[in-house]
């Protein structure tokens, strides 16, 4: 059974979350030129055997970036995108003709590479905030398979430390183009008991 | 006098991005680039570029690389000038850097003409 977050859990990372979605849009924006909408929905536990379903289905080919996060937390950011999306993605960064990426090669990979970078240490910098502790992000990763294969991938090679994600539901949109992109945590065990311990210094500190 | 520039950073579209920003500045040229850490000092030694361009997050270190590296930089030459340019966006990782010498710090995704006006600043520093 996936963990369920506490009432002040939910409240905290939902502020988190909601934050980190609008610092997220304004990075978007920036990155490709276009302006995004990047909202958040909701956020919650689920098995990693869960998380294709909530990427489009196992069948669909993605493009991912897996993102290592260390020191005071741990775990990865997973960002998901449709093939097709992520196409568009690169054809807006490199102001192409949308349509115009068709092929892999390094510098395109490397355009959903630093997007996961700036997307994920997004997210870093205001958890970071939050806890009051750096957190530092490794080099991501680039995969491209069906989706289901990307989450076997992630689950054998690195997702070692668990078997459920943070599943933090998020709608990318841009005005005129359809655009899909799914956003995953998976924290290593404890980080629950280390957003706990920040709650506590905060009302203890608010008590005083 | 031409100000000699390194760019350090993992990823290929953002060392395409700076090369067209610093093609457009007038006395500025590329010396080196490196995508990996341990191409950094050789390539460093070899070129004594006046200027580096430098990422923070290029491998699974726990302490981000490019802390380590800026360290190393400003030890083989403290009169380098070194702008950080990096997606990570936390106080006591930009105290550290500049700190350390750091003379800029960009944050990731960078608007062109910030990038260049600090490397003009960072230019006419010597």
């Amino acid at each position: 059974m996936a963990t369920e977050l506490t009432p002040r859990q939910r409240v905290f990372l939902n502020e988190i979350f909601s934050a980190a979605a609008a610092a997220v849009s304004d990075k978007i924006s920036r990155w490709t030129g276009h302006s995004f909408t990047v909202q958040f929905l909701d956020i919650g536990y689920a098995p990693l055997s869960g998380i294709a379903e909530a990427a489009g289905g196992s069948d669909l080919y993605s493009v991912a970036t897996l993102l290592p996060v260390q020191s005071t937390v741990q775990g990865y950011v997973l960002f998901i995108f449709p093939e097709l999306s992520a196409q568009v993605f690169v054809d807006l960064v490199f102001n192409r003709t949308i349509g115009e990426s068709q092929a892999w090669g390094e510098a395109e990979q490397s355009v959903i590479i630093e997007t996961g970078n700036i997307l994920g240490s997004t997210f870093m910098n205001i958890l970071a905030r939050a806890i009051g502790k750096p957190i530092a992000t490794s080099t991501p990763l680039f995969l491209i398979d069906y989706t289901g294969s990307i989450i076997q991938q992630v689950v054998m090679e690195h997702a070692l430390m668990g078997d459920e994600a943070m599943l933090a539901r998020t709608r990318f949109s841009k005005d005129d183009l359809d655009f899909e992109e799914y956003f995953f945590f998976i924290p290593a065990p404890g980080f629950l008991a280390a957003v706990d311990a920040c709650l506590d210094a905060r009302e203890s500190g608010a008590g005083r | 006098m031409t100000t000699k520039i390194m760019l350090v950073d993992d990823a290929l579209i953002m060392r395409m991005m700076l090369r067209d920003i610093i093609r457009q500045l007038a006395d500025c040229t590329i010396v080196a680039e490196a995508g990996k850490p341990e191409l950094v000092m050789p390539l460093f030694r070899e070129q004594q570029p006046d200027i580096v361009c430098l990422d923070l997050t290029l491998d699974d270190s726990q302490v981000p690389a490019g802390i380590t590296l800026l360290a190393e930089i400003k030890r083989a030459n403290p009169a380098v000038r070194v702008a950080i340019i990096s997606a990570l966006e936390q106080q006591e990782i930009t105290d550290q850097a500049l700190a350390l010498g750091a003379n800029a710090y960009i944050t990731k995704p960078f608007n062109s003409g910030e990038v260049a006006a600090t490397l003009h600043r960072l230019a006419v520093m010597a």
